[in-house]
């Protein structure tokens, strides 16, 4: 009798599993590591978390692999870059995933963006995102903006958890504001040096930091550089007294390292994206190394 | 809030302007012109000073006068952004000539593709082996495809191809609509659907247009099977994703049966039709290593009296790596493909055969890839089957967008005299950046 019981209830109760009234977690998948590090920390444990590109790689050349349709498939959210960073390859994974329900934010909405390529463009000038440069993430103060968007969305799926969510903005918010307080007294000394960076990657951050990019290694982007302007840039960086070579984790340093030898320069390796480097878990932690590291190369 | 700023001075500008256009000469309003004139000394000076605080922030924001925007801290939104406002900047203020011009907004992305070949072929009256089709030793434009890719509305996605050969003569390609969700819940979840004119899913190979190839020219047996053109077909495909741990999806397409090779339909024979079925899997090995097997099945009835079937069923397997670290300088591709095909045209006689085909591709560095390709038409033995080919690759793609490529291939003679065939082909695309199938 007690089993019979037993089933009727299960049976009864089955159904809740699936409505909205019984707690489910959110699929959320995140075009990159960032994205995924800032929708983690807004979300909390009512959401599960999953990114596409890996910290350790470009996301510009990211594979159109059908197990990431798959992945899109079962996603209640896409959170992208935007900008044109995955145009290469999220078009595809769209179309496979066949889930018209899923929510597309694109978080570049609502972000000053830099370098928004004025007059006529062409591709003589190399990969030249013509909605601007999409490396933003590496402004903080952009983070908050895009921690907000994203917990913004995740109440609007998720109306029950909206006091969870704000709970876990205003922490996430409170954290980086912190940190960008330290942050920026931590780089104040280093304001108007002039460096070098191998891609046009770090113009967000620059601008944050006050630091003044006079070169590319990469004068074109996406385009290996040519040996004239390899020698030239050797030269200018020689005659400015340029002692700093930035460079993003996932890139070869064989080229940047043997320009910065040459100029008598140091290249610094800065994680570009959270999972960049070992121990780079958090967006904040993100900026904790970056910070750090460009404190020690540049004092 | 120097945006605002920028805003409100070009607000201050117009206004003004305007102001005193709108005005008649006229000894009544001359007071009130002196007043204007006053208030626009008064303007001046604001805006100069508004220009100088400008000057000064731009100075203090580094040496990038554009990114001077509502950067600080101070500009994050507090409140989340309203969805009604998020579709981007808002309606620009309309000009009369806007009104009359023709709006570019929804115009479809557009890239081009275009191919030309440097061949020589060690028997020039022989030259059958490229494509199917003639090649004269020397240059030889090989195709230029125009691709043209919208959506519709909220539910269709339109993608057209259109093909311009060496001769001159453009050709559909493919024309397409494809659709994962439609109103009233008429598609089912975990499905999308396919009509027009495309390229039939059988094996891998097939799907590639002519600038996809991995290497200048087709296998052998999906030449033997299905002709030069390869199985391209008017048609309609529903493809499911399977609910398994791995990527699985079914495909299903009903064809109109026209592929000269494989079909035998006369024009004025009433067309039979063919069906398509086709099996795909795909599992990650690690973030590095993908492994895709495939199933394929297309059976239809040829023209004429009687119930006649040709079939033709296939297998596909794809090993890739890439690195995560540079992963734009290393990879590597092997992929093989075996097909078996029936083809009874009753009393005109039954034919049987199949064939492998083999190839690896390895990246070496950014812009290099070197490729072998081995061709064993004729598992079990048929007619146009019995040459073993065998191809080797170097390419050089100087950026995404073109790609120069020097092939040799060896044909094995059996009976006849031995064929070599070397290509030198050109590949470039312009237009807008399309994304990359895997």
């Amino acid at each position: 009798m007690k089993w019979k019981q037993t089933c009727l209830w299960i049976v009864l109760l089955l159904p809740l599993l699936n409505s909205p009234l019984g707690a489910r977690t959110l699929s959320v998948v995140a075009t990159t590591r960032d994205l995924a590090a800032i929708a983690e920390a807004v979300g909390g444990d009512r959401v599960e978390v999953r990114s596409i590109a890996k910290g350790s790689q470009d996301p510009h050349y990211v594979a159109a692999k059908p197990s990431y349709m798959r992945l899109l498939n079962r996603a209640d959210l896409l959170l992208y870059n935007g900008l044109q960073l995955e145009v290469g390859w999220l078009p595809l994974l769209v179309q496979g995933a066949r889930n018209p329900g899923l929510v597309s934010v694109d978080l570049s909405q609502g972000i000053d963006v830099l370098e928004v390529p004025r007059g006529e463009i062409t591709r003589a000038e190399g990969d030249i995102h013509p909605e601007g440069n999409p490396h933003y993430w590496l402004d903080p103060r952009n983070g908050l903006s895009m921690g907000i968007r994203i917990s913004w969305q995740l109440k609007a799926l998720s109306p029950m958890d909206g006091p969870f969510f704000d709970q876990r903005l205003e922490v996430f918010k409170r954290g980086l504001e912190a940190g960008i307080q330290s942050w920026e007294g931590q780089l104040r000394p280093l304001r108007g040096r002039e460096v070098v960076t191998y891609h046009k990657q770090w113009e967000y951050l620059a601008h944050w930091a006050g630091l003044s990019i006079v070169g590319y290694v990469e004068d074109k982007p996406g385009i290996p550089p040519a040996p004239k302007h390899v020698a030239e840039l050797i030269r200018r960086m020689q005659e400015r007294k340029i002692r700093t070579l930035l460079v993003t984790s996932f890139v070869n340093p064989q080229v940047p390292q043997s320009v910065a030898e040459k100029a008598g320069a140091t290249m610094v390796r800065l994680p570009s994206s959270v999972g960049g480097i070992e121990g780079v878990e958090t967006y904040p932690s993100l900026f904790e190394t970056i910070v750090s590291r460009l404190v020690e190369a540049l004092k | 809030m120097l945006s605002l700023k920028r805003r409100f001075l070009l607000w201050v500008a117009v206004l003004s302007s305007s102001a005193l256009l709108g005005l008649q000469p006229g000894s009544a309003q001359e007071t009130e012109l002196q007043l204007l004139r006053r208030q626009l000394g008064e303007m001046q000076q604001h805006i100069q000073a508004l220009l100088q605080r400008m000057e000064e922030i731009e100075k203090r924001a580094g040496s990038f006068p554009q990114n001077v925007q509502a950067m600080d801290t101070g500009a994050v939104p507090e409140s989340p952004p309203d969805p009604a406002t998020q579709g981007g900047t808002g309606p620009s203020p309309q000009s009369p000539d806007a009104v009359r011009s023709v709006s570019r907004a929804f115009n479809p992305a557009i890239s081009v593709n275009s191919l030309f070949l440097g061949g020589y072929s060690s028997s020039p009256t022989k030259t059958g082996i490229f494509t199917g089709t003639d090649f004269h030793n020397g240059f030889n434009f090989q195709e230029a495809e125009f691709q043209f890719t919208a959506d519709v509305d909220p539910y269709w996605a339109a993608n057209i191809i259109l093909a311009i050969d060496r001769d001159g003569a453009t050709e559909l390609e493919e024309g397409y609509v494809t659709s994962s969700e439609l109103p009233h819940d008429l598609l089912p979840r975990n499905t999308s659907i396919k009509v027009g004119k495309f390229f039939a899913a059988f094996g891998k190979h097939n799907l590639l247009h002519a600038h996809q190839f991995p290497f200048i020219d087709q296998p052998l047996i999906s030449q033997a099977v299905f002709g030069a053109e390869g199985l391209t077909e008017p048609g309609m495909d529903l493809s499911y994703l399977l609910p398994t741990p791995w990527y699985s999806e079914l495909t299903f397409q009903a064809l109109a049966g026209e592929n000269e090779g494989l079909f035998r339909s006369d024009e004025d024979a009433k067309r039979r039709g063919a069906y398509l079925g086709h099996w795909k899997n795909f599992v990650d090995l690690g973030d590095e290593t993908t492994l895709e097997w495939g199933q394929s099945y297309i059976g239809g009835r040829n023209s004429g009296p009687g119930h006649h079937l040709s079939q033709a069923v296939g297998t596909d397997l794809t090993l890739k790596w890439r690195p995560l670290l540079n992963s734009r300088e290393k990879g590597i591709s092997w992929q093989t493909e075996y097909m078996y095909f029936t083809k009874d045209l009753g009393r005109d006689g039954f034919s049987r055969g199949g064939g492998l085909v083999t190839s690896l591709q390895y990246q070496f560095a950014q812009r290099w890839w070197v490729q072998g390709r081995y061709d064993l038409p004729g598992i079990p033995k048929f007619k146009d089957g019995r040459k073993n080919r065998v191809s080797t690759l170097l390419a050089f793609a100087p950026s995404e967008f073109s790609a120069v490529r020097l092939q040799y291939s060896y044909t094995d003679p059996d009976g006849q005299s031995p064929l070599s065939e070397l290509f030198l082909q050109f590949n470039f695309t312009i237009g807008s950046h399309p994304a990359h199938t895997y």
